[in-house]
């Protein structure tokens, strides 16, 4: 039924006063789906405006300051999780692994006086150690899911609640504390300090370096073959194998992405609280997730980019502080965020139909063949299952 | 990809946003009012008592009070830590979820010199203005004291097994606990403890107790909580049969610290041996504290501080190696004395 209706709309024979219409309706497109795929930096502006709004403190250098180095470690889980998900896949396991690595690292530089195991390594030591840590768990992650077929859903969660078990058993029960400035420096040293009002507000490495790493993210995304073929896989998987990419590599690089990324944050995140306990980062798995959809990375794979992925964390940390300053209750607060998930997917759902039936359409007003052609009959297959 | 219609989109949001903020920031100057901010761990009986006793004194003193809960999370009591220097308060109280975590915040605060004094809980490794909080070790030493004279009358001479469940050993009060109710114990060879972690969380004090009590003949269960232990500990004796009141021929001796109403209703009843009642309705005192030394800027003394008819009284106010502290003496209720109006539980 739609094909042929499209057809008769589109095909070559009917241009004309039809073809300027849709090219009018094209054009409206166009800027309705702009504005949805940027509805996080959209978001960030209207929050923005309706929190200095509410409270005079919001705009206050120390308050804008801090808003991105709360956010930096959820920011890098986001980072890795956008890269899965744009192969189609998921990494729930990722604040799991951030837990582990950063209490394990913590535990390894404390002093036994302050929760440590009393081995007390130098801090560059146990960086090296983490990354590598993170990277072995990624690869391990990639290599189940990819060569003994497991679920990745499913099997990231077992990781994720086997990892936070670990997490407890090694704990001697209590927090460690005072990891050393040098170790601390990115998470929570600061690159200057400029005086507002009389007042010093120091100004955090971390913001510095939370651009530094989405511009190396969208970098790799965008501009090499390896991003490429990331959205390749997982836009259409059997289509980028037919084109001579090996899915499974760029999956189990994916994975180590992923996990490099949890461990960077957990650096981060140690840094930032000079410690870490067996509950670092639990329950942050729900905030990755909604930062990542509302940031237009779309669960169907192959859509979406890192800057918009940004746009959701920025995002996240405006309504964080901002719905703190104003001093909104904590349940509102969960309301609020629970809300904007929903209208992620919700979002995703609908600019998801629309790209189907656009890709049918022109696919279709290309073809000069008739309905009974394959070709044809494998798009409207297609179109029945994205319905 | 970027092209000239995702350039205009960025141009006019921003365009729109400068002009939207630069509108809505013109703010009068409004009358400044002694503004104290205070970070709660969680909400339950027993740090609404506090909150509620550190409100009263606040409005007392015409004072402006910021309450912030962190949901048990230490990291979003830092971000909590942080909106409040944001807000620009005069002083900061903090109950901390985690006393080692906290110390990156209070040092934040200290940057931005806002002075933090620790309610209920202290910090370890980082030292604040001053804590004003019950004497916990004196808490887990009154345990002790019962426990051992139970057993004496049980068995004419200090012996058998204790189950000790403990709270979150990350928080310094249930180290302080523990510290005071074992190193009495430690006077007593013959008496044996076997400790469990619970994190202060209902399932596994119930899990403690059954499986403890499931496999070995305890005589005693001492509890860092009566607001979240006496619960799931009685349902957990209830099902293994030993639920039998005080007095009663194979009665476990059940003591606890903090005297919440769950925990006086179980004494009352006969369930309960003794809580150790914590002086939560008074932590409100710091205040006193705070405007002696940040609003006047005299210095506090230390020594026993006396206030005729205070349960916590006689406290003491000494130097320790994480600030001033203040401690509130806990108060053993037993039958003769669960129905005192004083006792914050009753309250």
């Amino acid at each position: 039924m739609l094909t042929i209706n499209a057809c008769g709309e589109i095909s070559k024979s009917a241009m004309g006063v039809a073809g300027k219409m849709n090219k009018r309706k094209d054009h409206l497109n166009r800027v309705l789906f702009l504005l949805l795929d940027n509805i996080a930096w959209l978001l960030v502006g209207v929050s923005v405006v309706v929190f200095s709004l509410l409270s005079d403190r919001f705009l206050r250098s120390y308050t804008l300051i801090n808003i991105i180095p709360k956010v930096v470690p959820i920011g890098i889980l986001v980072i890795g999780q956008s890269f899965a998900m744009l192969t189609k896949h998921f990494d729930l396991s990722s604040e799991s692994v951030l837990g582990l690595v950063a209490f394990s690292a913590a535990l390894l530089i404390a002093s036994p006086e302050l929760g440590g195991w009393g081995t007390m390594l130098p801090g560059w030591m146990v960086i090296v150690l983490m990354l590598g840590a993170g990277v072995l768990i990624g690869m391990l992650n990639g290599f189940m899911i990819t060569k003994l077929k497991l679920n990745n859903l499913v099997y990231t969660i077992a990781i994720l609640i086997t990892l936070r078990g670990i997490c407890y058993l090694i704990s001697p029960s209590s927090s460690a504390s005072s990891l050393g400035e040098g170790f601390g420096w990115l998470g929570g040293g600061s690159l200057f300090t400029i005086t507002v009002d009389g007042k010093p507000v120091r100004v955090p490495v971390s913001l510095l370096f939370f651009f530094l790493i989405f511009a190396a993210a969208h970098v790799i995304a965008r501009y090499t073959r390896f991003g490429r073929n990331i959205y390749a896989v997982g836009a259409d998987r059997a289509a980028a194998e037919a084109a001579g990419i090996r899915s499974e590599r760029i999956i189990i690089a994916v994975y180590t992405i992923s996990g490099f990324c949890a461990a960077l944050a957990a650096w981060m995140l140690a840094g930032r609280m000079d410690s870490a306990a067996m509950k670092t980062g639990e329950n942050w798995i729900f905030s990755i997730q909604a930062a990542a959809i509302i940031g237009g990375i779309s669960l169907k794979g192959g859509r979406g980019n890192m800057i918009g992925a940004m746009g959701g964390v920025i995002l996240w940390g405006v309504l964080n502080t901002g719905l703190g300053i104003a001093q909104a209750s904590p349940w509102i607060i969960d309301a609020i965020l629970g809300g904007l998930l929903l209208l992620a997917v919700l979002l995703d759902a609908v600019k998801n139909r629309y790209f189907v039936r656009k890709t049918l359409k022109e696919q279709l007003s290309q073809s000069q063949v008739g309905l009974s052609d394959n070709y044809l009959n494998v798009n409207r297959s297609l179109a029945q299952g994205a319905k | 990809m970027i092209g000239k219609t995702t350039l205009w989109f960025y141009a006019v949001l921003s365009f729109s946003i400068i002009v939207l903020v630069s509108g809505c920031n013109k703010k009068g100057d409004e009358k400044k009012v002694f503004t104290v901010g205070a970070l709660h761990p969680e909400m339950n009986a027993f740090h609404a008592a506090i909150k509620n006793s550190v409100d009263k004194r606040a409005e007392e003193k015409g004072w402006k009070i910021i309450n912030f809960t962190a949901g048990v999370s230490a990291e979003k009591q830092l971000d909590q830590m942080e909106n409040l220097i944001a807000l620009g308060v005069d002083v900061i109280l903090v109950c901390p979820v985690d006393a080692k975590s906290i110390g990156s915040g209070v040092k934040k605060a200290r940057d931005a010199g806002i002075p933090v004094y620790g309610v209920d809980r202290s910090t370890v490794g980082t030292p604040l203005n001053m804590t004003v909080q019950a004497d916990n070790e004196m808490g887990g030493r009154q345990a002790a004291e019962g426990a051992v004279a139970f057993l004496k009358e049980k068995y004419g001479e200090p012996k058998g097994l204790v189950l000790e469940l403990q709270g979150d050993m990350a928080s310094n009060v249930a180290q302080l606990r523990s510290k005071g109710f074992n190193e009495y114990m430690g006077k007593h060879p013959n008496v044996k403890v076997i400790s469990k972690p619970t994190e202060w969380k209902a399932e596994r004090f119930l899990k403690g107790t059954q499986d403890v009590l499931g496999t070995q003949p305890v005589d005693a269960i001492f509890s860092h909580t009566d607001v979240i232990g006496t619960t799931p500990i009685l349902s957990a004796l209830d099902q293994l049969g030993k639920k039998i009141k005080v007095g009663q021929k194979g009665h476990i001796w059940y003591g606890a610290i903090d005297g919440s109403p769950t925990g006086l209703k179980a004494v009352r009843e006969g369930w309960q041996d003794a809580s150790y009642s914590q002086p939560c309705t008074d932590c409100g005192i710091v205040l006193d504290f705070v405007e002696k030394e940040t609003v006047k800027g005299e210095t506090i003394e230390t020594g026993p501080f006396v206030k005729e008819g205070a349960l916590w009284s006689p406290a003491r106010i000494f130097k320790a190696d994480n600030g001033l502290m203040m401690l509130l003496a806990t108060t053993v209720v037993t039958k003769d004395n669960v129905d005192d109006k004083r006792l914050w539980g009753n309250q």
